[in-house]
């Protein structure tokens, strides 16, 4: 590991910083450990866990490692090779397939501008529990333990009655982004050469807190109980359509694919550089933290569970509900320690959360806005940091979870996959997909065969139609999105509006001359 | 924890395991690890 002192200690020399020349890992290790922060994140805590205790326990890992396999590593090499193939982010790599395509790599950087904006007031709520944690501002014991949402919804979001009242702005929300965007400015603007080496830490300072929270919840009564909830399979749910949703949908927002940032994080890797070994090893490191953190979760589901006396399945719980009610009610219920505990778990999920933002922000915006306009990497990473703590603003008002809720609906589930499923489509039917198949073997150290063609020209988009179908379209369209009314638009409409936009500011981008490209 | 509980993590905690020495037992092959 670098000492953080030495990482951004710049020295004067020319660095890989230029203008003209692109940024550049400063190993294999930190590519590898930048790639598993951005993938390991908040879900893999918040979401897998629940997901699995819900479609068959063990069951549901048979499904999940399967989809790993078949829809996500191919995903994930697809979108690392792109991107070492043509050394550019995802705009660029779609327009060297065809100057027609790079709309497509243009609405993906729309979703993760949308998502890194709202991801970042997770991580600020995140901060706010952590601190509060040191003095149980939520209080200790059974009584604080039911009313864990009040301190939620009432003292962290003041929440509002609807999306269209805003009430005031949540000023310390608000300053806790600032902050964050202050954090993330000072580790992107100078590359990847100081991400990467950040990124070590903020992946193993995670895996170091979910095992300490681990033995905590092990070691507390009830685990036991919990963890069978979590891990003991139904074989009979294979059968069933839902756990392959569950499965493949988990699988696909897991990895952080479809949200423009691999094509970025592969660009900046050696044209020579591996990419099949390190699609694998990000894989496989991805879903063994979702394995673990499962057992933090439920072991500590099981303890709350038995303190209320009641059965696992009225506590369990997923997203922000577990995070920011079930988990504190957990902590509130803890023999000893509580606070300390507290301040692991919170902050466990801030620096979960902070790679995770800083891929999306670094290798999902700026880098593709570098690549067409050119310039200076701190201002666009100025410009954007300033941006997208403005568009955060809104999710700091009363309304703000409302439209938290709508935004993260239309980018984070629609374009995450309707982006990704055209990409596979434009990669294996439009182009030729074994000529990236044969770039990505003659550097790379397991190799692949024609089969993986075939993943990305059919498994792979009709698992994500499939997904966006069965969980998306069939209920949002028929109803509006969770009842919620904007003025003349419902919730479903605002959606649409969201990805209609993006799609529209795609296709101009297409249309803008790039830097260096012939009139 | 019930016995399918516990074969459910042997199971996958192999899985993982098996799978990462794999892919690091692999690296290095074509390139140098420190690219």
């Amino acid at each position: 590991m670098v000492p953080l002192y030495k990482i951004f200690n710049i020295s004067k020399r020319r660095n890989n910083l230029a203008d003209t020349t692109r940024e550049r890992w400063s190993s294999r290790t930190a590519f590898l450990f930048a790639a598993i922060g951005s993938a390991v994140g908040l879900g893999n805590v918040w979401r897998f866990p629940y997901m699995a205790y819900d479609n068959g326990g063990g069951a549901f890992l048979v499904a999940w490692m399967i989809g790993l396999l078949v829809l996500g590593i191919p995903w994930l090499m697809m979108e690392f090779g792109l991107g070492k193939m043509f050394q550019k982010g995802a705009p660029g790599a779609f327009a060297g397939i065809g100057r027609k395509w790079e709309w497509l790599g243009w609405w993906p950087v729309w979703v993760a501008f949308l998502i890194v904006a709202y991801y970042a007031v997770v991580i600020a709520w995140a901060l706010r529990y952590a601190i509060s944690s040191f003095t149980m501002q939520w209080g200790t014991g059974e009584a604080a333990a039911q009313s864990t949402g009040d301190f939620f919804y009432g003292t962290i979001l003041n929440l509002s009655s609807g999306p269209t009242d805003f009430g005031g702005m949540e000023w310390l929300t608000l300053g806790m982004l600032g902050l964050i965007w202050i954090v993330l400015f000072i580790i992107m603007f100078k590359g990847a050469n100081v991400i990467g080496k950040v990124a070590i830490y903020t992946v193993v300072i995670p895996w170091i807190l979910l095992m300490v929270l681990l033995i905590r919840g092990l070691t507390l009564p009830g685990a036991m109980e919990g963890l069978n909830y979590y891990l003991n399979p139904d074989w009979s749910a294979l059968l069933t359509g839902d756990i392959w949703f569950a499965a493949f949908s988990q699988i696909a927002f897991t990895l952080s694919v479809g949200m423009a940032g691999m094509y970025a994080y592969g660009s900046f890797l050696a044209k020579k550089a591996d990419v099949n070994n390190n699609a694998m090893i990000t894989g496989f490191a991805n879903n063994a933290t979702s394995f673990l953190a499962g057992f933090a979760v439920f072991s500590t589901l099981g303890f709350l569970a038995s303190s209320l006396s009641v059965a696992v399945p009225d506590v369990a719980d997923s997203g922000l509900g577990l995070a920011f009610i079930t988990f504190p009610s957990a902590i509130s219920m803890m023999p000893a320690a509580n606070g300390f505990i507290g301040a692991l778990f919170f902050l466990t999920l801030f620096f979960l959360g902070i790679d995770s933002a800083f891929f999306l922000a670094h290798g999902g915006v700026i880098a593709p806005l570098r690549d067409k306009f050119g310039g200076k990497l701190w201002k666009w990473t100025a410009g954007v940091s300033i941006v997208g703590f403005l568009a955060g603003a809104i999710f700091c008002t009363q309304a703000g979870l409302y439209w938290l809720d709508m935004v993260d609906r239309a980018v984070s589930f629609y374009g995450l996959l309707l982006t990704g499923a055209l990409s596979c489509i434009v990669v294996g039917w439009f182009w030729k997909p074994q000529i990236l198949r044969e770039n990505l073997n003659a550097t790379s150290d397991v190799k692949i065969g024609a089969w993986w063609d075939w993943l990305i020209k059919l498994v792979v988009p009709i698992a994500l139609f499939f997904v966006m179908i069965y969980g998306g379209f069939m209920n949002d369209i028929p109803n509006a999105y969770e009842g919620y009314q904007v003025g003349p638009f419902n919730g479903s409409h605002i959606l649409w509006l969201i990805l209609g936009v993006g799609l529209i500011i795609s296709f101009a981008l297409q249309m803008v001359r790039t830097r260096g490209e012939e009139a | 924890m019930e016995l399918g509980s516990i074969l459910v993590t042997v199971v996958f905690a192999l899985i993982f395991i098996g799978g990462l020495a794999f892919c690091f037992m692999h690296a290095g092959k074509v390139g140098e690890w420190e690219d």
